[in-house]
């Protein structure tokens, strides 16, 4: 009697099951990831939830204008109210991924997203953990190619999501952003470039070095990376190193680029008094858009090299600015319109930022 | 002490501090800084110098040396003391949760995006508070001993250590948390002039006083019944020295973040070369952690282009060091 009705339950089991993946393979297809992994998803009309688990990528949702999609994402996105103003669900969205490797995977598929998006290290806990298809993006790649890589970024979002056009339009953009900037540094002599120091944390003394992305962002801005000589152990996408203050008095910078504290405490130290950015006055707080720009996105591929050669050479650069140039990128690439206010926030972006805690459930 | 080991100590700090005028990552020739220096000490003329040259000599490296050396001396000499003190010679200067509640109020002061000269006070003031913690809790007990205070410290130094994992964990991973973290591993890197004032009163003066009382120390590694015995109450003694330590390794730590192993190792070093005597251990140790420190940082500036954390150093050469020190014994009675 009892293994006769277990029996009809599992038959029934089996043949519902059978019906389900029939349709569901039906809208699904095998798709290559940028590591070259073959990963099952649903076709782009079938696509309607899914996770983004890499902080730097989520803006790429909105460059392709699909962020009505996302249903799981990284905690510090909130912190990146931009994105908010337009889109105000964005405060809705759950964030299973608090920082690399560290993933609330109960918050993941309570989320219930058709596939996941992000770097090997996370998508491996995901797949340990859970039968979500994930889909790798490339954080290992060769830092000389920086501008390839966000590109290829954003061209594979745009293939996953069927937004091809879009995803085509950031790389044009890219492209014309980053040849217009050669064009107009290419009169500047190698000697006559100027030399720029990125200073990080409180201190000013964590920076990137020769063998990082940041050494061709700035190189794309017609500029020199006065750290060009550290070498960071971690190179690649990451690769921040410690460097001490006989450092930055031997390159004795021309541009001095922070992110904590402020321009009048460096003004007002006499370490700093001597070198040429303090001497002519050449200090900026670097922005932060749709994410921290000392770090490798989208926007900041094609918004901080545009930001460094503006303040560097003002003079080749009379018939534009960087706020023009911030509103045009956030409304050719993104579709939203920012304010003034919008623009200021990105330029002088608040010191306190909470710790990046959002009001997310 | 003997003259000859007077020497061959102060041969060895002159020496490390010498090499040490030379290595930094400012390009400048062993003459350029031997002329400097000598101009300066005469008050000749600077100004044939590059600005950026006196800053870096003057402001960054020299001020660095001198602050390592001090952060080495206090270290060491903290251990020597918590040692004797504690009998116990696994202590170290951490022992009571300095270094756990220093690191606490640093990471909570980057997590506040606070300056760095807040930073460094926030270290300093709950490396404090840490150790008044742990004194509190041993007053509690009935019976207070060397073991309750040991057993405080290492409570204090849990809760505090589990503080700091705390704000890792809600800082925000773009920012905040890479400046806790590189904190954290220790470096002499941030240190200049500005901060020479804060190490000698806080590091030098509590120093001299222990050096000045190193003899009475020897009475307190006897145990404290033997003490009596002797009619001496070492209770208030004890008392000074730890409130002396606790503010030169508050100090220390908040310069330099967690520099492990030093206050382990080196009173080791010293005891098995000069014996247990502390009337002779405390100048060895000080000079052999205050020149080991200091030729530690100048591998941290020089062995790679970018500075490697003096924390990772210090604990990658003294841990195998102090196995090693195992085999041949302690020199510990």
């Amino acid at each position: 009697m009892k293994y006769r009705k277990l029996s009809r339950v599992l038959v029934c089991a089996v043949l519902g099951l059978v019906f389900l993946t029939a349709q569901a393979v039906a809208a699904q297809r095998v798709f290559v990831d940028m590591l070259g992994n073959s990963v099952t998803i649903p076709t782009p009309d079938k696509i309607e939830r899914v996770g983004v688990l890499t902080s730097p990528q989520v803006q790429i949702m909105y460059i392709i204008g699909q962020q009505d999609k996302l249903v799981a994402m990284t905690q510090s996105q909130y912190r990146f109210k931009l994105f908010e103003k337009f889109y105000p669900d964005q405060a809705n969205i759950s964030a299973p991924r608090k920082q690399a490797a560290d993933m609330n995977i109960e918050a993941l598929l309570a989320s219930k997203p058709q596939f996941c998006i992000g770097s090997s290290m996370d998508m491996d806990l995901v797949d340990k953990a859970t039968r979500i298809p994930t889909v790798r993006i490339d954080t290992q790649d060769d830092p000389a190619r920086v501008f390839e890589t966000r590109k290829n970024e954003v061209t594979m979002f745009g293939e996953i999501f069927g937004a091809q056009d879009r995803a085509k339009a950031y790389c044009d953009y890219l492209d014309k952003t980053i040849n217009q900037l050669k064009e107009k540094t290419t009169s500047i002599s190698d000697g006559k470039k100027l030399k720029v120091y990125l200073g990080f944390n409180p201190d000013h003394l964590t920076t990137y070095g020769g063998d990082t992305f940041m050494q061709y962002q700035i190189e794309a801005a017609g500029l020199i990376n006065a750290a060009s000589g550290i070498k960071s152990a971690g190179g690649r996408e990451g690769g921040l190193a410690t460097v001490s203050m006989e450092n930055i008095l031997m390159w004795n910078p021309d541009i001095l680029i922070i992110d904590n504290g402020t321009v009048d405490a460096i003004k007002a130290d006499s370490k700093w008094a001597n070198i040429n950015a303090v001497k002519n006055n050449k200090i900026f707080i670097l922005p932060v858009g749709g994410f921290i720009w000392n770090r490798p996105s989208a926007e900041s591929a094609v918004l901080l090299p545009t930001w460094l050669a503006m303040n560097a050479y003002p003079d080749l650069f009379k018939e534009t600015n960087i706020k023009d140039e911030i509103k045009r990128y956030w409304k050719d690439i993104i579709g939203f319109e920012l304010s003034d206010e919008d623009v200021n926030s990105i330029l002088t972006p608040p010191q306190f930022t909470g710790g990046g805690q959002g009001a997310g459930k | 002490m003997k003259k000859k080991q007077t020497l061959i100590l102060l041969l060895i700090c002159f020496s490390s501090i010498f090499i040490s005028l030379f290595v930094g990552s400012y390009r400048a020739s062993p003459g350029e800084v031997v002329d400097l220096l000598w101009t300066k000490l005469t008050f000749g003329d600077l100004s044939r110098f590059s600005v950026l040259l006196q800053t870096a000599i003057l402001d960054v490296r020299l001020p660095r040396i001198a602050v390592v050396f001090l952060v080495g001396m206090t270290l060491s000499a903290s251990g020597v003391v918590f040692q004797a003190t504690f009998q116990n010679p696994l202590v170290s200067d951490h022992v009571l949760g300095v270094s756990n509640g220093a690191a606490f109020g640093a990471a909570l002061a980057l997590l506040l995006g606070l300056e760095m000269i807040v930073v460094q006070a926030f270290a300093f003031i709950f490396g404090i508070i840490a150790v008044l913690i742990t004194w509190g809790i041993s007053k509690s007990y009935n019976r207070s001993s060397n073991l309750t205070l040991v057993l405080s410290g290492i409570i204090t130094g849990g809760f505090f250590s589990a503080l700091v994992s705390f704000i890792k964990s809600v800082a925000d991973p773009l920012d905040k948390m890479p400046a806790i973290v590189f904190w954290l591993m220790g470096s002499f890197a941030r240190v200049s002039k500005s901060d020479l004032l804060f190490s000698i009163i806080f590091m030098g003066i509590p120093l001299f006083f222990i050096f000045l009382v190193r003899w009475r120390i020897n009475v307190l590694a006897m145990g404290e019944e033997d003490a009596k015995a002797l009619g001496m109450d070492t209770g208030r003694f004890r008392f000074v020295l730890i409130i002396l330590c606790t503010t030169a390794t508050a100090c220390a730590v908040s310069l330099s973040g967690v520099v492990g192993w030093v206050g382990l190792v080196i009173p080791h070093v010293a005891r098995i070369l000069i014996g247990p005597d502390h009337k002779v251990l405390i100048p060895t140790s000080l000079a052999l952690g205050g020149s080991y420190l200091l030729l530690m940082d100048d591998l941290a500036k020089s062995i790679i282009t970018s500075e490697i954390s003096i924390g990772i150093l210090t604990s990658l050469i003294g841990a195998p060091f102090f196995a090693y020190l195992l085999r041949k014994g302690t020199g510990w009675k």
